[in-house]
């Protein structure tokens, strides 16, 4: 019974991490429409961003954030207006531009560390609750607790303020937003800056529980997009809620089966929900095609 | 007339074969190196050339091989296919006679393969795959450990230092191995499983992939295995990911072994000095070590030191020093750098552990695996890793301090 509890726990941890890690990435998909190969490497800059505000600043990671977070959000900005928008019309072009840009960071900041990797180890890393015999790492809580503040905020800005309804309207069709006057060029820059943004928070905030290298963002990368395209492509409750099942799957198959299987388990049930419902859990029916059918 | 013709044409061939012999006593004896000197080898990868800079500066002080002055000339490579271009380049444009390396079992692989295309030897100093040996490539050359040495060196120390320590017979020990699940984890557990389950001890082996983002799993089934030591065979990101777990959910086995790895300013960063004591280390020596095992291991690290500002980064490429100059020796053995020879030479070689500076002693196999090159095992005393087995590798005064967890 304890097991099934540190099991459960474990389960709900590992589900706010990769909730948090996938939001960004569904926000992109989902009103950018590009399939964003470099997220897990924005989710890396994060990373080396903290650790940088750490030990040259002096400046605790979660404090860190301050910094780091606005940083990506207008470095995603930037990529977006030099290297997304004008290949907007060549949306297979997009995804080998963002691959391409997977491997200019992931050099670079190889060239920058010479293959050494870099850990934070501050007192709050070491915490630890105990709710009786079941575990839970303070760092990891607060990842936790961020993803669900996120989707809450996120959600919110998406259905009470005008820019985040600007943002799905968007999303939902280009030209007929165009036709009511919203500026869709500002859009995408914005939505793609927030979910540059995001990458950026969840790689703050996991800085206290990894050691850091130029590859880390390809350890999340593919259970970000597990998640994202089991929630539903371009929901935000989605990511929410495919980051836990992703978690639980893991967790569950890592402990009873083997955890070198635990992957290749959280894909047959991904290959599984595709084949029932292509436009995952949460997702509005036709979504996976919605990009490529305005584009074409 | 015609003597007088065929005297000329004698001394003229006399002649052009003494200039030619002096031709190539003059011409330097040119060894390729491939070492990665960018992407995320780079920093071992230097360290290793800088190693091997060091013997060749050395040997050339003292008359050079063969009567030729040594030149080292370095080919860089990040992969396979670099690692095959850099052999091509090396033997076909530059004139190589050998080419040694690496520190990536692919690189060497594919690079070993390439010089035996070129009719070259390969002179393997650092990687560590099996396979290497296995395949029966008849130009390669091992003169570090491999996976096999490391493996055995970690299951000697669980049997004969860490039983005792512990107050239990093999066969009452509990082991939980834990290792990545790629080629380097695996054939490292394989091999200190077979040897622990021969000597009785209970042993369970779980695999988990590096790049796992997540490791509670894998700490809830070793604590609920209640091992006496837990032996971890990993890269840097998973195996500071395990600690980091275990210290978390209070797993706490009375000896923890990190195999290949531990020993860096990385790993102290990550998980902090104070966690780390007590915890054993299996990795290379050179740093540590009885001065009457690993002779003028010291004196060689002062000599880095002033000849390139900096500390040597880790132990490994020290390695490449010892492993060079025996290749040194198997040259002079051979006089010539045929493969071929050079092989043939090695294999007649016979030097005791604790010959050369890092401890190594030789003696080929028939795959030519130098069984004598032996990593040694450290532990965590402070603010440093102290060499505390074998026995004859320890400094006087070092004792095993207690291997509790906190």
């Amino acid at each position: 019974m304890d097991q099934i509890g540190n099991i459960i726990t474990l389960g709900l941890l590992l589900g706010g991490t990769y909730a948090l890690v996938s939001v960004g990435l569904n926000l992109i998909f989902g009103v950018v429409r590009i399939i964003n190969f470099a997220q897990g490497e924005f989710l890396m800059l994060g990373m080396y961003g903290a650790y940088f505000c750490y030990a040259f600043l002096g400046v605790d990671p979660y404090l860190g954030l301050l910094l780091v977070v606005p940083a990506l959000g207008l470095f995603g900005m930037a990529v977006y207006a030099l290297i997304m928008k004008p290949l907007q019309n060549e949306p297979i072009m997009q995804v080998f531009a963002s691959f391409g840009l997977l491997l200019v960071l992931q050099n670079t900041m190889l060239a920058i560390t010479k293959g050494l990797s870099f850990s934070i180890n501050t007192p709050l890393s070491q915490e630890v609750v105990a709710l009786g015999p079941i575990k839970i790492s303070v760092s990891r809580l607060i990842v936790l607790a961020a993803s669900a503040a996120v989707a809450l905020l996120l959600g919110a800005f998406l259905n009470r303020t005008t820019f985040g309804q600007a943002i799905r309207a968007v999303a939902q069709d280009r030209k007929a937003a165009q036709l009511m006057g919203i500026n869709v060029q500002k859009t995408y820059m914005v939505s793609f800056g927030i979910g540059t943004a995001l990458a950026g928070l969840a790689g703050t905030l996991l800085t206290p529980i990894y050691t850091m290298s130029p590859y880390i963002g390809g350890n999340f990368i593919m259970a970000a997009f597990a998640v994202v395209v089991l929630g539903g492509l371009g929901s935000v409750l989605g990511a929410f809620i495919g980051g836990f099942i992703v978690g639980l799957t893991e967790a569950f198959a890592g402990y009873y089966i083997d955890p070198s299987l635990k992957h290749a388990v959280l894909f047959v049930i991904f290959i599984g929900v595709l084949v029932v419902k292509p436009s995952g859990l949460f997702g509005k029916a036709g979504a996976e095609e919605v990009g490529l059918r305005e584009q074409s | 007339m015609k003597w007088a013709f065929t005297q000329k044409a004698a001394a003229f061939a006399v002649t052009a074969l003494l200039a030619t012999t002096a031709l190539a006593q003059d011409k330097p004896l040119k060894i390729g190196a491939i070492i990665p000197n960018t992407g995320g080898m780079a920093v071992l990868g230097n360290d290793l050339g800088n190693w091997y800079e060091i013997a060749v500066q050395q040997r050339n002080a003292n008359g050079g091989l063969l009567g030729r002055k040594i030149e080292l000339v370095r080919g860089d490579a990040v992969n396979p296919q670099e690692a095959i271009a850099a052999v091509e380049r090396l033997v076909g444009r530059e004139g190589t006679e050998i080419v040694i390396g690496t520190i990536a079992s692919s690189l060497s692989q594919a690079a070993s393969e390439a010089a035996l295309s070129n009719n070259v030897l390969f002179w393997e100093t650092g990687s560590l795959a099996k396979d290497l040996t296995e395949r029966g490539l008849p130009n390669f050359v091992r003169s570090g450990p491999s996976t096999v040495n490391f493996a055995k060196t970690a299951a000697d120390a669980v049997l004969n230092m860490l039983a005792g320590e512990l107050g239990k017979a093999p066969k009452d020990l509990k082991v939980w191995m834990e290792h990545e699940s790629s080629n380097y984890g695996t054939s490292l557990a394989e091999e200190q499983q077979r040897v622990l389950k021969e000597a009785g001890v209970k042993v369970e082996r779980l695999g988990h992939a590096a790049s796992a983002v997540d490791l509670t799993d894998s700490i809830l089934r070793a604590k609920k295995f209640n091992p006496d030591i837990w032996l971890i065979s990993g890269y840097v990101g998973d195996t500071h990911l395990l600690l980091r777990t275990a210290r978390e959910q209070g797993f706490a086995p009375s000896a923890v072994i990190l195999v290949g790895l531990g020993d860096s300013r990385e790993t102290v960063e990550a998980i902090g000095q104070d966690y780390l004591q007590g915890i054993l280390v299996v990795t290379y020596p050179r740093h540590e070590v009885n001065s009457s095992y690993a002779r003028g291991a010291d004196e060689l690290s002062a000599l880095y030191v002033e000849k390139y500002r900096q500390q040597p980064v880790g132990n490994s490429g020290f390695g490449g020093y010892v492993g060079l100059n025996i290749l040194f020796n198997a040259i002079e053995a051979a006089k010539t750098t045929k493969w071929e020879a050079v092989v043939a030479a090695a294999k007649t070689l016979d030097a005791p552990v604790g010959t050369f500076a890092n401890g190594y002693g030789v003696h080929f196999d028939d795959k030519m695996q130098n069984t004598r090159a032996n990593p040694i095992v450290y532990q965590w005393q402070g603010d440093k890793t102290v060499a505390v087995f074998p026995d004859v590798a320890r400094k006087e005064g070092v004792k095993l301090k207690s291997l509790a967890r906190p």
